[in-house]
């Protein structure tokens, strides 16, 4: 694999001069031999893929110079590369050609945005949103770049207006309400966020603002389970015409993997499968896309497919854990869906299982997954106390899976020690404000110590966190009957 | 149960950003607020890694701090700075940690050897105070690896005390504090750990040009707990970090600020966390502690993101006589101003004017004071790269940037001050650890920045000044320091609140006297006290341009 050309490299070959005595005019001053040549002089820079994919685009412009279209296209496949630079100067060049491309303006703005040139960002939109006044995907870029600069006013015109134009989107609303809550005024904010999340589908991003809400209200304990589900999660824009075009331009290994890796978070595994094979095809040898693939290939249920490509990662390369770990993971998929079909656990597979699982733990000791893995395999064993030990090492490594403290204080009333699971619970309970099962599995305990404050504490936290659970009627009847 | 990984995730997934400069929000001044005098001062000591490459290992780009404290008993700031160091066997010694003292106006002479304070572990951060009660100033060190407790002899010697302190741990300690969290008058001691790090859990991370570069903490998805240690009054201290709850939680801790930020009496000790959610330790009473960061709306940004949190301050920067947190971050994020209401925190970033100026830079050690004495606190943030980058300001130090000034209104905006970083030109380092202090006994702050693998540099606060100044050295009845007091000054009909602090910014301990600026033509009308227990104290109207030693009264 040759070296990729750097991107400063590229814009310097790429400097676009701009000749507009007789119409509007673009010269590209460089021609092929030009990219090669910085390429190797540079020694290093952008994916070969990436670098014929531009190539590719730029003789599409020098094919049809006065083509505004083409240029337009080199700057969204540059956009697609990440060189942000090279991408302002196309897309400026194709809105000379055509200035009423407001498309290429508004990538123009994106691009701006990442290339940290931000009053210039702010400039564009403006000039998209005065142009095209309906132009969704701009107003809540626009309202987005004024609410992050603290100009609540033009911010709260733009998600106005995207909320009477399109109200079925939940940006509007959204941004509607997060400028209220910027003018400290949650008590009208609620409204607007209560309409967005009716309209985001449990958009977490959507959750988190809520959670401010509701804490402004000083309704916290309402609060703490928003803003935990709300976590890090991430603005999700309005999709332009242009975002098909720019899909195309994803090309060579890195472009590639991170497209899997969005497509996999998306729920899009087959996609994601899909251009994994094709890049391990490519790069046989490469544990990163062996590892993802096997991933994918788990996930999809194809154990086989994910058993090859797993284990050809850890052969090449012994210290990858996650590999490890998800080789564990296939291991057990099969022994559960044979248990399943057959009521008999095979015994072959779960060695193999566990043989995946010590390597994981060996090389990844210190994350809790490589523990809670194991732990799963030495219950499946029957190995109740290795299990216990492994899960309470995941525990102490920080876990964020119920599951494993759910499991843990199973264990812990299997070895008859009640007060030890209530720990557990309690402990997951602290620890996650908007964990349920927790504190619903501690209510037992509770009512076996007769702790009525205890137990009321949890159900008024359960309440608030499942107000619709069906299990809340036979809690509330399990604390009258034991006069709680 | 599976997850996709990408171990060769870049670290910088938002990449090639564009020039530095920013038109907004800034103001050139024709005089600077700083001059370095690094060399001429004689601290000429430059940061050493151990090793002349680079390895792409984490803990070489993240290290290290300094601090400033009074290491002889003499009246002034002496400096302490962390060196780099091995990270496995067979790495060459790199240059111990280094003490210098101070001559009362600023000049410096390294004492380290004849002070018996020589470490080669690869250094992190400090933290200092009397925490035996024999009237010196101790010194606690951060290292990736074993951490140490040096005991001031009084003698102007140390001596490693971390064994029978039964202080032994080693883990990553990165910013430290020494605190009173159980109110029964001793020093107990807090400190972040960054990542439980080896060198055979190293993972190989590429940046947005497909080179080798450093990952980002969550490639190694090993976030550690911090640890709380009960002093125990016979200078020993008890690993209280599981009894207390702070164990229970993870982070990628980098920094820490303590002080009372629930307003009921107790202290409360603020962490941030690299590319995690930072941690508000509530002190709930009986030695126990829950993180309600969350709930309080300093976890995240507002927008809901766990940003790459370094260095932190506790201070009021809006005037509202309430103490706010600000954390400074990596670049295309911001650094946060969570601004204290009534009843939480919220992110108020976008209403300082800095969102722009911020957003280019990777800021690690923060400082706030009053540097021109107009009766605002203005701030610097000590800048620096932690992975390859385009455009870069230099292509000798790939990674390195210029720090930035900041001047407050009093109201919660800031103006950047131009050049960069208040000096005379623009100086391009990988700011780490800043220390801030009054070196030179001249009434102003000055500052001191730890450059990781390169010179640090001594910062002479020669900003033109719009007021006079006065400082308070505040002490408890028996002598000590009073960590936690909080004092407020009103001069001319405006009040400004400060702690007495010394753990804020990043890996570094700060002068322990108050500072404040008197705006031209204001007087000192009043000044108070609120000592850790509560108790309030009328000092009256003490007279500006001094140093003022108020000890406590015993009879309280």
């Amino acid at each position: 694999m040759t070296r990729p050309l750097r991107a400063a490299s590229l814009a310097t070959a790429l400097s676009l001069s701009l000749l507009g005595a007789c119409g509007p005019q673009v010269d590209l001053p460089f021609d092929a031999g030009d990219l090669s040549r910085a390429s190797d002089g540079a020694g290093e820079g952008l994916d070969p893929a990436v670098v014929n994919m531009l190539e590719a685009r730029l003789e599409a412009v020098r094919s049809e110079p006065d083509s505004a279209a083409a240029m337009r296209s080199l700057g969204l496949a540059c956009e697609t590369s990440g060189s942000w630079d090279l991408a302002i100067q196309a897309l400026e060049a194709a809105l000379v050609l055509d200035p009423k491309d407001q498309g290429a303006r508004l990538h123009l703005a994106i691009c701006l945005h990442e290339a940290g040139r931000y009053d210039e960002e702010l400039a564009a939109l403006q000039e998209v949103t005065d142009r095209e006044p309906s132009n969704l995907a701009a107003l809540y870029r626009f309202g987005v770049a004024n609410l992050d600069r603290g100009r609540f006013d033009e911010a709260l015109i733009s998600f106005q207006t995207l909320a009477a134009l399109k109200p079925d989107l939940h940006q509007g609303h959204l941004g509607v309400g997060q400028v209220l809550l910027e003018q400290e005024k949650p008590e009208q904010a609620l409204t607007h966020l209560d309409t967005a999340r009716g309209r985001a589908g449990g958009d977490p991003f959507v959750e988190f603002a809520m959670g401010q809400c509701l804490a402004d209200l000083g309704r916290e304990q309402e609060a703490a389970a928003f803003l935990t589900r709300g976590a890090d999660a991430k603005r999700t824009h309005i999709a332009d015409p242009l975002n098909a075009e720019l899909s195309r331009y994803v090309v060579g290994r890195s472009g590639l993997l991170q497209r899997a890796l969005r497509l996999h978070r998306g729920g899009d595994l087959s996609g994601a499968r899909r251009i994994l094979a094709d890049l391990a095809e490519e790069y046989p040898d490469d544990t990163t896309i062996l590892g993802n693939l096997g991933s994918a290939q788990r996930e999809l249920g194809l154990s086989d497919e994910a058993e090859v490509s797993l284990s050809r990662a850890v052969e090449l390369e012994p210290d990858l854990y996650a590999a490890w770990f998800n080789l564990a993971s296939t291991h057990l998929d099969v022994v559960l869906r044979e248990r399943k079909e057959t009521g008999r656990v095979a015994g072959e597979r779960l060695t193999k299982a566990l043989e995946a699982a010590n390597e994981a733990v060996r090389h990844g000791g210190h994350l809790a997954d490589m523990h809670e893995v194991r732990a799963k395999v030495h219950t499946l064993m029957n190995e109740g106390e290795r299990a216990l030990v492994d899960y309470q090492r995941a525990i102490d490594l920080g876990t964020d899976h119920q599951e494993t403290y759910l499991a843990v204080a199973r264990l812990q009333v299997l070895q008859g020690n009640r007060e030890g699971a209530f720990v557990t619970l309690d402990e997951g309970a602290s620890r996650h404000p908007d964990w349920v099962e927790v504190r619903i599995q501690s209510l037992p305990i509770l009512v076996d110590r007769r702790d009525a404050i205890g137990a009321r504490r949890v159900l008024g936290e359960v309440r608030s966190l499942v107000p619709d659970d069906p299990r809340l009627g036979a809690i509330q009847d399990l604390l009258e009957s034991n006069g709680l | 149960m599976s997850t996709l990984r990408l171990k060769t995730l870049p670290l910088l997934l938002v990449a090639a950003c564009g020039g530095g400069e920013s038109s907004t929000g800034s103001s050139s001044s024709s005089q600077p607020w700083f001059e370095d005098v690094g060399e001429a001062c004689g601290a000429a000591v430059v940061h050493d890694l151990g090793r002349s490459e680079r390895r792409y290992w984490i803990p070489e780009i993240t290290g290290s701090g300094l601090g400033l404290f009074d290491a002889d008993g003499d009246g002034d700031l002496d400096l302490f700075i962390c060196q780099g160091g091995a990270l496995q066997d067979g790495d060459p010694a790199s240059a111990s940690d280094a003490l210098l003292l101070n001559d009362g106006l600023g000049n410096f002479t390294d004492i380290t050897a004849s002070a018996g304070i020589e470490d080669h572990l690869f250094g992190m951060g400090c933290a200092a105070a009397d925490y035996d009660a024999d009237g010196d100033i101790d010194l606690f060190v951060t290292n990736v690896g074993r951490n140490v407790l040096w005991r001031n002899e009084g003698d102007g010697t140390f001596t490693d005390a971390t064994e029978e302190a039964g202080l032994v741990d080693e883990a990553w300690g990165t910013s430290a504090a020494f605190l009173d969290y159980d109110g029964d008058g001793d020093l107990d001691l807090f400190y972040c750990n960054y990542i439980r790090w080896a060198a055979t859990n190293e993972v190989p991370c590429n940046n947005k040009l497909g080179e080798p570069d450093y990952c980002h903490p969550n490639n190694y998805d090993a976030p550690d707990s911090d640890r709380l240690w009960r002093n125990e009054g016979d200078g020993r201290f008890v690993d209280a970090s599981q009894e207390s709850g702070i164990s229970k939680s993870f982070g990628n801790g980098l920094g820490v600020a303590w002080g009372d930020l629930t307003g009921d009496g107790r202290v409360d000790i603020y962490v941030a966390n690299d590319g995690m959610a930072n941690q508000l330790w509530v002190n709930m009473g009986s030695g126990r502690f829950q993180d309600q960061a969350l709930a309080k709306g300093c976890a995240l940004s507002g927008e809901g993101k766990a940003e790459a949190g370094m260095g932190v301050l506790l201070e009021d920067l809006d005037g509202d006589l309430r103490q706010d947190l600000f954390v400074t971050h990596l670049r295309s994020e911001t650094n946060t101003f969570y601004r204290s209401k009534a009843r939480r925190f919220a992110d108020d970033t976008r209403r300082t004017g800095t969102v722009e100026a911020s957003l280019n830079f990777t800021a690690f050690g923060v400082g706030a004071a009053d540097f021109d004495h107009d009766g605002a606190l203005d701030y610097y943030v000590a800048n620096g790269r932690v992975g390859d980058a385009t455009p870069r300001f230099s292509e000798e130090r790939v990674l390195a940037e210029p720090d930035q000034l900041f001047r407050g209104a009093g109201d919660g905006t800031f103006t950047e001050v131009l050049p960069r970083g208040g000096t005379r030109e623009e100086v391009l380092s990988l700011g780490r650890g800043a220390a801030f202090g009054d070196l030179d006994g001249d009434g102003d702050i000055d500052a001191v920045v730890a450059d990781n693998g390169g010179p640090v540099r001594v910062l002479r606060n020669v900003a033109p000044k719009r007021g006079t100044w006065l400082l308070l050295d505040l002490r408890e009845a028996d002598g000590r320091t009073a960590l936690g007091a909080r004092v407020t000054l009103q001069a001319g009909g405006r009040k400004q609140l400060r702690q007495v602090q010394t753990a804020y910014s990043f890996c570094a301990t700060n002068d322990p006297r108050v500072h404040f600026g008197v705006p031209e033509g204001a007087q000192v009308e009043s000044i108070q006290v609120e000592w850790l227990d509560g108790t309030m104290q009328d000092l009256g109207a003490l007279e500006p341009g001094r140093l003022h030693t108020v000890r406590r009264s015993s009879d309280r």
